[in-house]
């Protein structure tokens, strides 16, 4: 199989598929943005890089490439699963959940209170896009130069955007953790790594076959996902502002989970 | 400043969720972004009113062109019908005038309407301020930009302006089929959302905070529920006292949405776990009895509805065919509809009990607790989620989408081929409505493929002279088996026009195109062992090659035979010329009756 040759739009077109969304979780995290938080989203993005990296690496030792030839008695139905929820769900959300726990172990811990802080779901987002900048890029540059355009709109809006909700809800599955200890947190954890890892699934699984009927189910998902990470942003780090003022914080009672 | 009506949201936030609603039906996210902003924006009204005007354009669409699409899709007498009506620019242009005009008419109204209100505000204003400081004038600095002319006029020619750039990028992205039969009626839907949604935008916009007058009373009304559910909720929170009242008017909403749909009130009270399945099972239900009545009308008229939405029926066409004429499944639909708007009202009605709001002391314990997020305990709190669980599984057996094959049947039932229902007539199962008017039965030909210069090519093919149909027996695969009569082959043309039609394969196609796929039909209608016998150099239309091939199961097992069906068949977008195509078979192969060429194997 021949390299595959990344040209500088290609990297611009990738870079500004995932700069919105940046943009936006950064501007909306209105708690302060510490040295430590600063340092931790750059290292955010690169791990998601790492990851991309990673992966790419891996599938085709995992899943050797093989010619195009037909298959005996394959069916699209087998293949769209393993490929949503094995080649990308369970792949993907794997490696960017780890660097995820990794980061926010390093950065975003409180080894006193055995909590997550806040800013975890700050550096979740920002490795779902240092992941969906270097996965959008590659994708971006196996296009023909006419379809550049129509790749790099949808990747924008629906690719770079359900990697960072997927991560992000991640995210607040950690701080929800909190209140768990030992065990319980581990389990929690891990559930909310298989929650991530069926969210992509799911979503991928519906799309790769092309109805309108998926389309729709998928958008419908996405959105939701899209609801669900909004009201808990709201409740676990736009309240918090108002914690400050109040001697009940509001993710005490008030919670999605 | 009541707390509910403080600006939560920042106004670059604001900003940027305004430009993503108006986006949302150019960047594939249609009516479910405005919806999802309605869900977790309940107090930003600036941003919900954006939201449910787009969704308002979108409804009116549908009732609007639905129909008609429908009425399209019924038959062919009434595709040819809407396609010649439309074939002519003048009237095209004719319909497009009509709506523009009655846009035109609405704005008009609007501007008529909000003068007549400020006139009548200042009015009131007037005689206030004479009662208070006679003499003085009335200052009126912040004129309603409704009530403008000049802004009318506005509105109404640079909303042309608007859409005709919405046109130019949507026809970048997503260019025009003019393959598909559809391509008429669609160009007067896609202007007819444009104008409307360009004219949202800029009427939202131009007015700022203001709500366009014609609207602003459901505008106002609406959100009052919002307002009042949202304060039931925090006080709820707080475990503190609502009043009676004001409960009766947030049931009286939840009631109105939930006869709309059923779940929809419970998700206005924000009880998502029982809301959203109701919901999901009564879209799934209505979606069936579509299914059922169309298909009662006309089977094809059913099949052709699902592939619409790129989904075909999960059972062979021939059962598929026989049961789309037995009302009973259309009765049991209609009674499991019922049963779940009843049902669904009736614990929604639980909720509003005296007992349950705390009035009057409770005999059972069995209260519903209001604004509780998560999935409780509990029968009927269980119910509609197991009802939903349980109809996606019933749903897949029955509907899958267009390009998913199921492998449900197993080989060697031999026992069983003989109780394969064989029809008399194959007429009565030939799925396609495109065949000429002309030909007389199905034994003629169906000219696959685009740009062909000489359809005379695709004239019939008799049945009695089946070895004129292609290479001699074994040719291809080396297998040697007898010819099967064209009129299956009409059959798998015919079958392959809905996939062809929806992954819009031959309008993806680069031209000049071709390659040469083999594969089996079993004697159950699975399409088995496909393979590409040539390809092209374009390994992306070869993997859609085989996905429309794939995409064609389950089929009526073929007729008269008792072994499968080996396929061999090419396909090109060229003309019936040999020097068109590359290779000797291929040349051979492009004057076989739709470039097929059928042969029984033997077991």
């Amino acid at each position: 199989m021949s390299e595959l040759k990344i040209e500088i739009w290609d990297y611009i077109l990738g870079t500004l598929s995932v700069f919105p969304w940046a943009y936006a979780i950064y501007k909306s995290y209105t708690l302060p943005k510490s040295r430590n938080i600063k340092i931790g989203i750059i290292f955010g993005l690169l791990l998601g890089w790492v990851s991309t990296v990673l992966i790419i690496w891996l599938h085709p030792l995992l899943w050797p490439q093989t010619d195009f030839v037909p298959k005996k008695k394959v069916s699209l139905l087998t293949s769209t699963a393993h490929l949503a929820f094995i080649q990308a769900g369970m792949m993907e959300e794997t490696f960017k959940i780890s660097f995820i726990l990794f980061l926010s172990f390093a950065f975003g811990f409180d080894y006193e209170t055995k909590k997550f802080k806040t800013e975890s779901v700050l550096f979740a987002g920002f490795v779902a896009l240092g992941f969906s900048l270097v996965e959008n890029t590659q994708y971006i540059a196996r296009e023909i130069s006419d379809k550049k355009i129509e790749i790099f709109l949808a990747r924008t809006i629906h690719s770079s955007n359900i990697h960072l909700l997927i991560n992000l809800c991640f995210g607040f599955f950690m701080l929800k953790s909190n209140v768990k200890l030992g065990k319980d947190r581990i389990s929690f954890l891990t559930l909310a790594l298989g929650l991530a890892i069926l969210q992509h699934g799911v979503v991928d699984f519906l799309l790769i076959p092309g109805a309108v009927f998926g389309q729709w189910i998928a958008t419908a998902l996405f959105v939701g996902i899209w609801v669900w990470v909004v009201r808990d942003w709201r409740t676990w780090i736009t309240n918090q502002i108002e914690d400050k003022k109040t001697l009940i914080p509001a993710s005490e009672y008030s919670s999605q989970s | 400043m009541s707390p509910l009506n403080q600006n939560l949201v920042s106004p670059w936030a604001k900003k940027s969720l305004s430009f993503l609603i108006w986006m949302s039906p150019l960047f594939s996210l249609g009516i479910f972004f405005p919806l999802g902003v309605l869900c977790a924006f309940p107090r930003t009204f600036s941003v919900r009113k954006k939201a449910l005007s787009v969704i308002w354009i979108y409804l009116f669409s549908w009732i609007l062109f639905f129909p008609v699409e429908m009425f399209h899709r019924s038959s062919l007498d009434s595709e040819m019908f809407i396609n010649e009506f439309l074939k002519d620019e003048t009237t095209v242009s004719a319909i497009k005038g009509a709506f523009v005009l009655f846009v035109g008419i609405l704005l008009f109204i609007n501007y008529v309407h909000s003068s007549f209100r400020q006139s009548a505000r200042n009015k009131i204003r007037q005689i206030k301020l004479e009662t208070n400081s006679p003499g003085a004038r009335l200052r009126n600095g912040n004129i309603i930009r409704d009530t403008k002319f000049d802004t009318f006029l506005l509105i109404f020619f640079l909303a042309l302006l608007l859409s005709f750039g919405f046109q130019v990028l949507i026809e970048k992205i997503n260019p025009p089929n003019p393959h598909n039969p559809m391509a008429a009626l669609a160009g007067i839907y896609q202007f007819v959302f444009n104008y409307f949604i360009s004219t949202a935008i800029l009427l939202l916009t131009f007015n700022k905070s203001k709500t366009p007058s014609l609207f602003s009373a459901f505008l106002l009304k609406y959100q009052t529920g919002i307002r009042l559910r949202e304060t039931w909720k925090q006080k709820a929170e707080k475990s503190e006292k609502f009043s009676f009242l004001n409960e009766m008017e947030v049931k009286k909403r939840a009631v109105f949405r939930e006869r709309l749909l059923p779940g929809a009130g419970h998700i206005f009270l924000e009880d998502y776990w029982r809301g959203f399945p109701f919901l999901f099972v009564g879209l799934l239900l209505w979606l069936f009895f579509a299914v059922w009545s169309f298909s009662f009308l006309s089977p094809v008229f059913g099949i052709q509805f699902l592939g619409s939405m790129g989904l075909k029926p999960g059972i062979p066409d021939k059962d598929f065919f026989v049961a789309s004429q037995n009302v009973g499944y259309l009765v049991i639909t209609i009674l499991a509809l019922t049963f779940t708007y009843v049902y669904s009202m009736s614990l929604l009605n639980k909720s509003f009990t005296l007992e349950n709001l705390g009035y009057r002391k409770s005999v059972e314990s069995d209260i519903e607790p209001i604004f509780v997020s998560g999935l409780r305990k509990g029968f009927r709190n269980i119910l509609p989620v197991s009802l939903l669980f349980h109809l996606i599984i019933l749903s897949l057996v029955f509907v899958i989408p267009i390009s998913i094959q199921r492998n449900a049947s197993k080989k060697n039932n031999s026992a069983d081929k003989s109780k394969h229902f064989q029809p008399d007539k194959m007429e009565f199962y030939f799925i396609d409505p495109n065949i000429p008017e002309e030909m007389k039965g199905l034994n003629g030909g169906v000219i696959t493929g685009t740009d062909t210069t000489n359809k005379e090519q695709g004239e019939k093919i008799s049945n009695e002279k089946t070895a004129d149909n292609g290479p001699k027996a074994g040719y291809i695969k080396k297998i040697r088996g007898k010819k099967v009569p064209p009129t299956y082959s009409n059959y798998i043309s015919a079958k392959m026009r809905i996939p062809e039609s929806y992954m819009e394969y031959w309008a993806k196609a680069p031209h000049p195109y071709s390659s040469v796929v083999s594969y089996t039909i079993t004697q159950d209608g699975d399409i088995i062992d496909i393979e590409l016998v040539e390809g092209s150099n374009f390994p992306d239309q070869d993997r859609l090659t085989l996905e429309l091939i794939e995409s064609l199961a389950p089929m009526i097992p073929p007729p008269n035979t008792e072994g499968d069906i080996r396929v061999t068949e090419l396909f090109w977008n060229g003309p019936i010329d040999p020097n068109f195509v590359p290779t000797p078979l291929q040349k051979e192969m492009v004057h076989m009756f739709d470039g097929r060429y059928m042969e029984e194997v033997s077991e």
